[in-house]
């Protein structure tokens, strides 16, 4: 039992905190297990019996087994690339005297902030074998029929994914040389090694940590990852396993087989991410070395002398093709009067923008998307506030099964918690929300919930017991001193969990895809549509308000964390 | 051959904040030198500099007769040809590699034999009472035993000067004092040069030859440890380096007394006062609680308002007039009670301005 | 103000007993110290005098009030003890300002706007911390902070105040101001104080009485500062109180010589003949030129208002201190290597074999 609700219930069995623990746990139970546990279900049983043959045949069928190699595939391209990447960015932003330092960490994480199937729309625009700008204009030059890329490829695919999962590994390896003390290489130096052994032996080993982290990060999220394959794949009959279960699913409309086919395709997926995270967590607890500063102190910086300014403007070219050039293709070709015409002042137009403003489709989209994202956000931000404290604050026997299901979710790609809020939530357990915009809500608390739980939890344990203590012991009850010391110190946190759901749900495609119905449909879900259909400018222009919401939001959440930042803060 | 470190008109500035200012030093080969002073003083700048780490703004350093660092020049010899041995407060230990590997790395880059690598690792685990430990790991360690990881790291190169940041600040009351008699021996069985930062006085005492104290970037004394004890250069170096009572007092007469308590005696019975830091009439005079004695015939009486026990010493707090004093006395000397009247003489006094 | 009695406690954690059947009686306005090293259980006393634990079996009683019975499963809570607590790591609230800190208690207590004001600013005033009344925890050094969870439990005015190893994050200089001043706070407030601590410098300057526990969580003594530190039971106490000198003497009929030598430590032993520890501080070892037995000195290091030597007696190693003005006066300054005459102003004598406990 808590130690400060231990001190008030006097030997009764079943306190207020067992209270709060049953009904947090129902509460995760309802919304994440049951999808998860109905999906391996269905994928081991037919009619209720066990039946592992048949799981058998489905792995055997051609479809399935080269969905799991193509997954498999990008998975490992877009993990080694986007390594690479963050590993060489990070490196050159924290450690070398590169100029626009601090302009260049914020550029490096804008792709994280865009939407991947929007930028894969762009470098359909852009590099499509026949229609491609960028291609026709190469052809054109060169007077060849080969164009200069094909996106609908295999490295086309791994390319433009890698875009935008790369800051994964940026982040986390340059807060690891932020954070490590120089001291570790200064005393290398004063020893005299050389520049470059520092380097091998002595910096890399100890960040190796962070580096394999958020490689295993780019790993489970490529592996899952639907946007840009269904986008640059299914035009040439690439599927991996998110596109082929939405195939499946939408051809059939629904159909048994489809579903089971599906949710043996999900299990896949289920186990490959529980090992990637297993993995992760085995590199943490085997490399945690202590290796934060204790002093603060500028760390020694590599000059790169002449060979500066050449780095300067790869950064910048860099820059330029994964976040400028897509998002300037996306707007302009959102204002063309018909697509395929060339950027020129005549072809252009509002049209477009007042089309996509007026049109049912796309304003429900849009309000749906909001309502949804802001819903969501805010029961799940409650919901996490309240289990994370049960965790981290609580003693409370049966704890763990909450840190369990809390963190469960992570591991559960988008795709899967489609499958399994459609088996849960389609009248099986006499609640019917298949159609509705519900259906879309009750998945998105189920993928969040991890991503509230862990900002809530971190704010939480800043908030040391001896500060809940000093209150009781200063007259407080216990409810007063949550109200008075605990939420105003975790507000922070809370803000954050908000945003960070509020922003990836806007913008969200793999789940809603697969349970919208026709009045139900989200931004993603309208974009994508749009683009399928052939209607790729209305897709951009839609594409253009999307990133203009995103963007600011972006901004808005910026301000508030800078703002919470100067001022006073937890712990 | 002598290796003297000079520094001449050394200065560092970070932004408006001069954190050194026009420093001019020479430290003799085979000394322990101290930098001692509070924090932000820029004795870490110093060092730091010296190590090569910091560029300079002004000034230029030597070892010998070899240019180190030079403003004007632009020229700094790169910190891992300078040759030194360095040990920081948070150990620096390299947590990836175990003890050994941690002190022979630096000389397996040297490209030396492998024999004289392992020969002379061993040895400097020897001297840093580390033997047995070479498969271990810094994480499984003590505070005390990763600083001498650090120190044998460091001692293993042969330096010519060892450059220790505040090495003994993160380890625990206890090994912090057997930690510096092992430097201390070190030094002499090593014959070299030892640059010591730190902020604790009692540590910069115990262990230095000669010790500069710092202020605000400028150089407040130098000198030996009882010099700078016995003959403080101003008011802060006396109260920085040990516990201090300062009283106002004021000159009547051609006599002394404290402060609006004429009835309590006059100081200079037995003492002559400065008189150059009378400014009319009025002064400061100072003095360490150790150096008050009890005696009945005292110049000074006053009254015990609080006696409390420390162990080997007892503290007491006496009022004369409206001011407070600090004694301290060994606990087997005469003792006081709390409300007694007492006289008190002084062992030695110090004059200031007010 | 109250006293605080402790029968029978008992508490464990899984399988671990943490206090074995404790029973004690803190006097009201007396500042009592719980002195022993970490882990011996004396932090779980004091939370569970605060009620941020409960005791498995044994009773706790605040002045005549039962506030907590193990084997009636009774527990007052933390607000309702009367209590003011201070921790180590000062836990003041990093959202509210000095002066809404220290103003909490009084308004959880809806004392009257003017009354609270004039309270708040009277505590704040008392720690020293005038003018300091806007800030916030972050813009203060941990000095100051403790100082702000100091104010804030006391002004309350409980009739007990608990105090958590609160010294310990500050350094050394601090630490000698503040026990001072936490004494002073008491007496101004009357109220009874429970210390916990492993640093026997502030017990001994901080106490009326300390208690003494070892590692397993016994008690070892109880008493006055100058009683543990001039009468200690036994060794263990001794050596907790301070830097000390151990050395093996053999005793016949009164004249104790260092074992193994010829050498005559002293000749006033009243105690059992045979083998014997005797135990000295430092200040206790009187270095000269002439009188006592032979030391050869291995090290000096100068503090300032003393000299600390170490000496070699054969294989054993001895601590002196000598007072900076003397030594001088007296031109008795050693170097290393020289060989110097020491006598023993004081001994203590321990059986040989209990002598051997250490204390950490």
């Amino acid at each position: 039992m808590s130690r400060l609700i231990a001190a008030r219930g006097s030997g009764k069995k079943f306190g207020g905190a067992e209270i709060v623990l049953a009904l947090s746990i129902a509460v995760l139970v309802v919304i994440v297990a049951v999808p998860v546990l109905m999906i391996l279900y269905n994928a081991f049983t037919v009619d209720g019996k066990l039946n592992i043959g048949d799981v058998v045949d489905i792995i055997k069928e051609p479809d399935t087994y080269m969905a799991l190699r193509n997954s498999l595939i990008i998975a490992l391209g877009v993990t080694g690339l986007g390594t690479f990447l963050g590993v060489l960015f990070s490196y050159l932003v924290a450690r070398t005297d590169l100029p626009f330092k601090s302009l260049m960490k914020l550029l490096f994480i804008v792709p994280f902030m865009l939407p991947s199937f929007i930028g894969a729309i762009a470098w359909k625009v852009l590099l499509s074998p026949r229609g491609g700008y960028i291609n026709k204009m190469f052809m054109d030059i060169f007077n060849t029929s080969r164009p200069l890329f094909n996106i609908y490829s295999v490295a086309g695919i791994i390319v433009v994914e890698t875009m935008y999962l790369f800051p994964f590994v940026f982040m986390q390896v340059s807060a690891a040389l932020e954070r490590m003390d120089p001291t570790l290489e200064e005393s290398a130096r004063i020893s005299g090694v050389p520049l470059g052994t520092i380097m091998r032996k002595i910096t890399f080993p100890l960040i190796m940590p962070s580096i394999v982290a958020g490689a295993l990060l780019i790993a489970l999220y490529s592996l899952a990852h639907f946007g840009v394959p269904a986008i640059l794949g299914t035009e040439i009959g690439f599927y991996n396993i998110p596109t082929l279960i939405y195939r499946k699913i939408h051809s059939s409309g629904g159909s048994f087989a489809s579903i089971r086919t599906g949710t043996v395709l999900a299990t896949i997926l289920i186990a490959s991410a529980a090992l990637i995270l297993y993995l992760q967590k085995l590199v943490l607890k085997s490399g945690r070395y202590s290796i934060i500063a204790g002093k603060s102190m500028r760390p020694m910086l590599m000059k790169l002398r002449r060979s500066k300014y050449p780095i300067l403007l790869l950064c910048f070219v860099y820059i330029f093709i994964t976040v400028i050039l897509p998002t300037a293709t996306i707007m302009l070709v959102g204002a063309l009067k018909t697509y395929g015409l060339p950027f020129e002042l005549k072809n252009m137009t509002l049209r477009n923008f007042k089309y996509i403003l007026n049109w049912r489709m796309t304003r429900q989209a849009v309000s749906n998307s909001l309502l949804l994202s802001l819903g969501a956000a805010f029961v799940t931000m409650l919901a996490g506030t309240i289990i994370s404290y049960v965790i981290v604050k609580m003693k409370v026997k049966g704890k763990f099964l909450l840190e369990f299901l809390g963190v469960l979710p992570f591991s559960v790609p988008g795709t899967v918690i489609a499958l399994g809020v459609i088996l849960t939530w389609s009248g099986r357990f006499g609640i019917n929300l298949y159609n509705t915009t519900w259906i879309i809500f009750v998945a998105y608390i189920a993928r969040y919930m991890a991503f509230s739980i862990k900002s809530n939890s971190a704010a939480l344990e800043q908030v040391h017991d001896s500060l809940e203590e000093a209150a009781r012991s200063c007259g407080a009850t216990h409810w007063q001193s949550m109200k008075d010391i605990v939420l105003p110190l975790i507000k922070p946190g809370m803000v954050a969990a908000f945003f960070l759901i509020l922003l990836p749900a806007l913008r969200e495609l793999t789940t809603s895809v697969l349970l919208y119905g026709p009045r139900t449909r989200t931004i993603g879900v309208a974009i994508y549509a749009l683009n399928e259909d052939g209607e790729t400018v209305l897709a951009c222009a839609l594409a253009t308000f999307a990133l203009l919401i995103i963007v600011f939001g972006e901004i808005v959440i910026r301000r508030i964390i800078s703002a919470k930042e100067g001022g006073p803060s937890g712990g | 051959m002598v290796d003297n470190i000079r520094l001449v008109d050394v200065t560092k500035r970070f932004g408006e904040v001069i954190a050194v200012n026009r420093l001019n030093l020479e430290i003799k080969q085979g000394e322990c030198f101290s930098f001692l002073g509070p924090s932000g003083c820029g004795k870490t700048t110093t060092l730091r500099m010296l190590a090569g780490f910091e560029d300079l703004d002004e000034g230029e350093m030597y070892v010998g007769d070899t240019l180190v660092s030079s403003s004007i020049k632009k020229y700094y010899l790169q910190p891992e040809k300078r040759g030194f041995g360095m040990v920081f407060q948070a150990f620096a230990v390299w947590p990836h590699m175990n003890v050994y590997e941690n002190v022979a790395f630096p000389l397996r880059v040297k490209r030396i034999s492998r024999e004289e690598v392992d020969r002379r690792t061993k040895e400097a685990l020897a001297n840093t009472r580390l033997s047995g430990l070479e498969k271990s790991f810094p994480g499984e360690l003590s505070g005390g035993q990763q600083q001498r990881i650090a120190l044998a790291r460091a001692i293993a190169l042969n330096p010519r000067v060892l450059l220790l940041d505040e090495p003994l600040s993160n380890l625990d009351p206890h090994n912090r004092e057997s930690m510096r008699f092992e430097i201390k021996d070190l030094q002499r069985q090593l014959g070299v040069t030892i640059l010591f930062v730190t902020h604790d006085q009692s540590e910069a005492m115990a262990l230095s030859d000669r010790m500069l104290v710092m202020r605000d970037g400028l150089v407040q004394q130098v000198d030996t440890p009882v010099n700078i004890y016995y003959n403080p250069a101003n008011k802060f170096v006396f109260s920085f380096i040990g516990l201090s009572n300062f009283v106002p007092v004021e000159m009547s007469d051609g006599k002394v007394y404290v402060d609006g308590a004429k009835g309590a005696g006059s100081l200079n019975k037995g003492t002559e006062a400065d008189k150059s830091v009378f400014k009319e009439g009025k002064a400061l005079v100072a003095f360490r609680p150790s150096d008050v004695v009890f005696e009945e015939e005292g110049p000074i009486a006053g009254r015990v308002i609080r006696r409390t026990f420390l162990g080997e010493l007892v503290d007491y707090r006496i009022k004369v007039g409206e001011h407070d004093i600090r004694v301290q006395k060994n606990r087997q000397a005469f003792q006081l009670k709390e409300g007694d009247n007492c006289r008190m003489g002084f062992k030695k006094l110090l004059w200031y301005e007010r | 103000m109250a006293q605080i009695v402790l029968k029978n406690i008992w508490k464990s954690y899984g399988k671990k007993d943490v206090v074995k059947d404790f029973s004690m009686t803190i006097d009201d306005g007396e500042c009592f110290t719980f002195l022993g090293p970490s882990g011996c259980g004396k932090t779980v006393i004091l939370r569970m005098i605060a009620g941020f634990e409960r005791p498995d079996r044994g009773e706790i009683y605040i002045g005549d009030r039962l506030v907590a019975s193990g084997e009636k499963h009774y527990s007052l809570p933390p607000e309702s003890r009367d209590i003011g607590v201070v921790f180590q790591d000062y836990a003041v609230w990093p959202h509210k300002t000095v002066f809404q800190n220290v103003a909490y208690p009084l308004q959880i207590k809806r004392v009257h706007k003017e009354e609270l004001k004039q309270r708040t600013n009277t505590a704040v005033a008392q720690v020293g911390l005038k003018n300091y009344e806007k800030r916030y925890p972050y813009q203060l050094s941990g000095g100051q902070q403790q100082r702000v969870a100091l104010a804030r439990a006391l002004v309350p005015r409980p009739s007990v105040l608990l105090l958590d190893e609160p010294l310990n994050n500050l350094d050394a200089n601090l630490r000698e101001e503040m026990r001072f001043e936490i004494k002073i706070l008491q007496r101004e407030y009357g109220v009874t104080v429970l210390y916990v601590t492993h640093d026997q410098d502030v017990a001994l300057a901080i106490s009326d009485r300390i208690l003494v526990f070892d590692k397993n969580g016994s008690i070892r003594q109880v008493g006055r500062p100058e009683e543990l530190y001039e009468n200690p039971n036994d060794s263990y106490i001794y050596k907790f109180m301070g830097v000390s000198n151990f050395l093996p003497a053999d005793v016949r009929d009164g004249k104790a010589y260092l074992k193994g030598t010829g050498d005559l430590i002293s000749d006033q032993a009243l105690v059992n003949n045979g083998d014997m520890t005797l135990a000295s501080r430092p200040s206790d070892v009187i270095l000269s030129r002439e009188n006592g037995i032979v030391a050869k000195v291995m090290r000096v290091a100068y503090l300032g208002s003393n000299f600390d030597y170490r000496l070699s007696l054969g294989a054993f190693e001895v601590r002196a201190q000598m007072d900076t003005h003397d030594a001088l006066a007296q031109r008795l300054i050693f170097e290393p290597g020289e060989e110097c005459r020491i006598t023993l102003n004081k001994i203590t004598w321990f059986d040989a074999e209990q002598a051997k406990e250490e204390v950490l």
